[in-house]
Parts: structure tokens; sequence; C-alpha cells
């Protein structure tokens, strides 16, 4: 509801007979929906919101709400757009970091939210042939978010959402990271990859085999310990299933080497 | 049910909701909230489920719009109706939606025919849709339309009489509404179907100055105010004790304080069937209902 139309409902209204004028009740309404849009939004980004100071980000998250309006009632799956949003906000240019704690704040909230699944456990592709595993496919969970950031964006976030000061300063330029965010049960956990580890998982997650995904791990890393990434990835609950892909006569994921 | 009292159940007491057992007949939220694939508000509100009943609050279907209630919204409302058994669920006679675009509050309708006919239609659908009655709650108003109206309390006994709706009797609200269009919220109850009301709502507002002008605000923010008790010790006499919740969305206190206004409700309640006799039963209504409303076994 943008001000400035107050003659077009005013013409609708009944002139009150005591108390405030019009645009004063008007007003209340239009508190109340800026007031529930933005308390939605600071409720999906805590972090961002004590890194930017309240004030500043209550105006950041009002000059979204009013060109990007909730679609529907359930303030619980709305504001996601916001990092892009950010991202291309004047104000908040000289600080580009912004939109990536944005966007982990978005892939935290998706996991906490996410449908359950139990998690595979590693013992259960014992039944697969030796020369059969490169073939294996594997489900990721439901609650699987994926995040590439050239900051880094989880010690900054974690800044904001804990309220306590860091260990060292954080270098806001020091370096990228590589995070993966689940919730294979309870508590949400934002993991920091390797940049193979975080393209071997992405690529699983992607639908290729596990010798695909080797092969494109291997490429960013020669000496990729496939053994080990696979068995961080089943300790932390990252698969919910599995099934061996068709075996095509051209196929040779196996060996990348 | 009769005399029971409830709170809103808000995020910050799940935990000390389920360690405390606090002594509250049963909780309310709003299904919005829990329209999502999983995750730990889910949990939570199926664990405290299993200790109390629950009732589902509706902020989302937009009753009063024009085009009818989402089906996707009403999906989602009936997973959560068969996931958590509510023994009521309830709306608002308001507007929040004009096709892809939702105002996040509870907007006035101008009380006309054709709102009436609008709006039970919509009801019908979600009724129809549900499986099951829903209670229609009277809004917070802060204005009123020019043209002439169905006075509220008539628009919401006529509702129910076509829809077969029950209502929601909230005080604070008829409280706030009376103070803020100045008129007698006593005459307006003498108007109202109140055996219809199968629920009472509670809560605190603000009072806030607007250019030397009081107007009082509905914001849930405080400790239910002396006038709103008064107002629902005039209810319960008339009406009899009925299910009734103590709503706080902002400046939460301590569970225990809530805990203490919804025990207050309930020693209204026995108040008044101490003061009328033992031979007291709330009164019945005839008018023939959709389904009946699913009560909790365990109550």
């Amino acid at each position: 509801m943008e001000e400035g139309g107050d003659e077009r409902i005013t013409e609708l209204l009944a002139r009150p007979s005591a108390g405030p004028d019009i645009t004063t009740r008007l007003n209340v309404y239009r508190n109340n929906i800026a007031y529930a849009v933005v308390r939605a939004m600071e409720t999906l980004y805590p972090s961002l919101c004590r890194l930017m100071g309240q004030a500043f980000f209550e105006r950041i998250a009002a000059d979204f709400a009013r060109t990007h309006p909730p679609p529907h009632g359930r303030l619980v799956e709305y504001g996601f757009e916001f990092p892009d949003f950010v991202s291309s906000y004047e104000a908040a240019a000289a600080y580009a970091w912004f939109a990536d704690v944005a966007r982990l704040e978005v892939a935290w909230h998706r996991a906490y939210a996410a449908a359950e699944a139990p998690s595979l456990q590693i013992g259960e592709l014992g039944a697969v042939p030796p020369d059969r595993m490169s073939m294996i496919e594997l489900a990721v969970h439901p609650s699987c978010e994926w995040l590439e950031s050239r900051f880094p964006v989880s010690k900054i976030w974690r800044l904001g959402r804990d309220e306590t000061e860091p260990d060292a300063p954080i270098e806001v330029e020091g370096g990228p990271e590589w995070l993966m965010v689940i919730r294979p049960d309870t508590e949400v956990e934002v993991r920091t990859l390797s940049e193979a580890g975080y393209h071997f998982g992405f690529a699983l997650s992607k639908g290729l085999t596990l010798g695909g995904a080797w092969e494109a791990a291997c490429r960013l890393d020669p000496s990729f310990d496939l053994q080990g990434h696979l068995a961080g990835f089943f300790a932390g609950g990252t698969f919910t299933d599995y099934r061996l892909a068709a075996d095509t006569s051209n196929s040779d994921d196996g060996d990348p080497s | 049910m009769a005399q029971s009292s409830g709170i809103g159940l808000k995020a910050q007491f799940y935990k000390e909701v389920l360690d405390a057992s606090p002594p509250v007949d049963w909780f309310e939220v709003h299904p919005e909230n829990y329209m999502i694939a999983g995750g730990p508000p889910l949990r939570y509100l199926e664990a405290i489920r299993s200790h109390y009943p629950l009732s589902l609050h509706g902020v989302g279907m937009s009753l009063g719009s024009v085009e009818p209630p989402s089906p996707g919204h009403l999906d989602r409302l009936s997973v959560l109706i068969d996931r958590f058994e509510p023994f009521v669920v309830s709306e608002h006679l308001s507007w929040s939606r004009i096709e892809d675009t939702f105002f996040a509050d509870l907007l006035p309708l101008p009380l006309t025919h054709e709102t009436l006919r609008i709006v039970s239609a919509n009801v019908c659908r979600a009724q129809d849709r549900l499986g099951r009655t829903l209670l229609i709650e009277n809004p917070s108003a802060y204005l009123q339309f020019s043209e002439p109206e169905i006075p509220e309390p008539e628009f919401l006994r006529e509702l129910s009489q076509r829809t077969g709706c029950g209502l929601l009797l909230d005080v604070n609200n008829l409280f706030v509404s009376s103070f803020n269009q100045g008129f007698d919220p006593i005459e307006w109850l003498d108007a109202f179907d109140l055996e219809a009301v199968e629920e009472i709502h509670l809560a605190g507002h603000a009072v806030d100055q607007a250019s030397g002008q009081t107007i009082r605000i509905d914001d849930h923010g405080s400790p239910v105010s002396a006038g709103v008790w008064d107002l629902y010790r005039t209810v319960i006499q008339r009406r009899g004790p009925t299910p009734t919740l103590v709503e706080r969305d902002a400046n939460l206190p301590q569970l225990r304080d809530l805990v203490a206004e919804a025990q207050m409700a309930a020693r209204i309640m026995r108040e008044h069937i101490t003061h009328v006799g033992d031979d007291w039963s709330p009164p019945v209504r005839d008018s023939a209902k959709l389904a009946p409303v699913r009560v909790d076994p365990g109550t």
C-alpha cells in the first residue's frame, strides 16, 4: 500500500465522528503490514540484521517489501529473493559480502524447514560389487544446500549470529569458502569444505555417478581423497538412498587418472 | 472443554512447554507458520500436541477477497488438520489478498450485502474442502466504510446462519474497535449471536496518541487490560464458560505470566458457574452443522 492514494480511499470511508483522522487510521494498517513483513525478514536474516544494524536492515527490508510484496500468506516462505536485492542495493554497495551472508541464511532456513528423511549408512553400500562402485548414484538429503562464496562467509555469518567477538579479526577478503548446509536431524549444520570436496558433493547432488563426481573432484585436486571425503559425507548424514546407474558400453567413470 | 483456557504457542516457548508441562488446557498456533515440509517447528508441535489439545487459528485465508480462498492454501491447511487433529479451526472476517499480492494484516471489509454473499461463499468453499466448520473472528477495526453497512454483529450472525460456521469472539478486538469507532460494546453484544460463539480471544493492546487523539491498537504486546477483563466477564455472564485463549505476539513475557492470564480466564468462568449454580449448562445452538467439530479424545 503506497501513500498518496489516500483521496481515492477516503472517498470510500466514513468520516470519523471523533478521534483520529482517516489518514492516521489508514496508517495503522500500513504500519501493521510493513511491521509484519520486516519482522518476517528479521526472522529469516537474523545475522544480516545484526551485521547491518537494526535501522539499516529495517530500511532495506522495507524497500524490498515494497517491490517484492509477499505473494501468499506464508511469511515463513517469504523473502528468498532478498540476497539479489541486497547485492544491487546502492547504499550497501561497499559491503559486497552482505549478499552472501543473506544467501547463507536462506540456505540455513531452507535446510531448517526441509522435509525429514533418514540418512543412509555407508555400510549399506556393502551390497554393491566392487567393480560397480563407480556406477553408484546417491540421493542427497532433502535439506542439503550448497553455497560458494568469494568471502569467508560462514565466519562473517557466525559473527552476526552469535554476537560474540571472533578469536581473530575476520579478513573480509580472506579467501573463498565452499559450504554445505544440511539438517540431517534436529540441528542445521554449516560445513566448510575444500573446493574439490564441494564439487564432489555438488556433482553427486546433481545426479552424477560416484565415478563421475570423483573425476570432477580430481580435475580440481589430483590427489583428491575419495575414501576420506565419502566417509565424511556419510558420517554427516548427507545421503538418503542409492542406486546403480545403468551400465552403458562407453561408460568409463571408474578411473579418473 | 467449555471452561478451558489456553495460550498462543510461540516458538520461544517450545522447549519450556515440553520440559515443564505448564498448567494450561490447550495451545493455539497460526497454521501458516507450519506450512513447511519439515523441521523443528513441526517436530515440536507434534510433541506438544501429544500432551495438549490444539487449535489452528488462520491468518492467511483472506475470506473477504473477491477471489475464492487459494486451493493450495486449503490443501496445506488440510494436511495440518489431518496431522494435528485440532479441536477448532478458525479464521477472520477480513481480507489480505488481491491476486498474487498478500498484505500481512487483517484488512477491513465494507460490510455490505454483496460482501456477505462473497464471504459466505468463501466460508462454504473452505468448509467443504476441509470437511469441517470454521469459527470466524471479529477483527479489530480502525475505520469504517461510507456505504450503508450491515452492522458487524448482525453480519456475523447472518454469516453463521448462512454457512453453519461458528463464531470466535475476540473481546480485545471488540474493545479496541468500539473505542476507535465510538460505539457501545454492550449494544454490539446485544445484537451478536453469542450462542454461536465457540471460542473467545483475549489479548493486550496499545494506547497510542496521534495528533492529540487517542487510538487503541491491537498489537498483542501487553497483558490483557482491565477494561477487556471487565468486558470478558460480561460475555461469560451471558454466554457461560467458553474455551478462552490468551494471545501474545510482541514483548513476549515469561511463559508463567501468560499461564497466569489463562488461569485468570478459567477463574472467571468458574466464578460464573458457582454464581449460577450447578445446574447450568451451555446454551445449545439449533442451526445444523456441516460436520461435527472433532474434540480431542483426551479431554
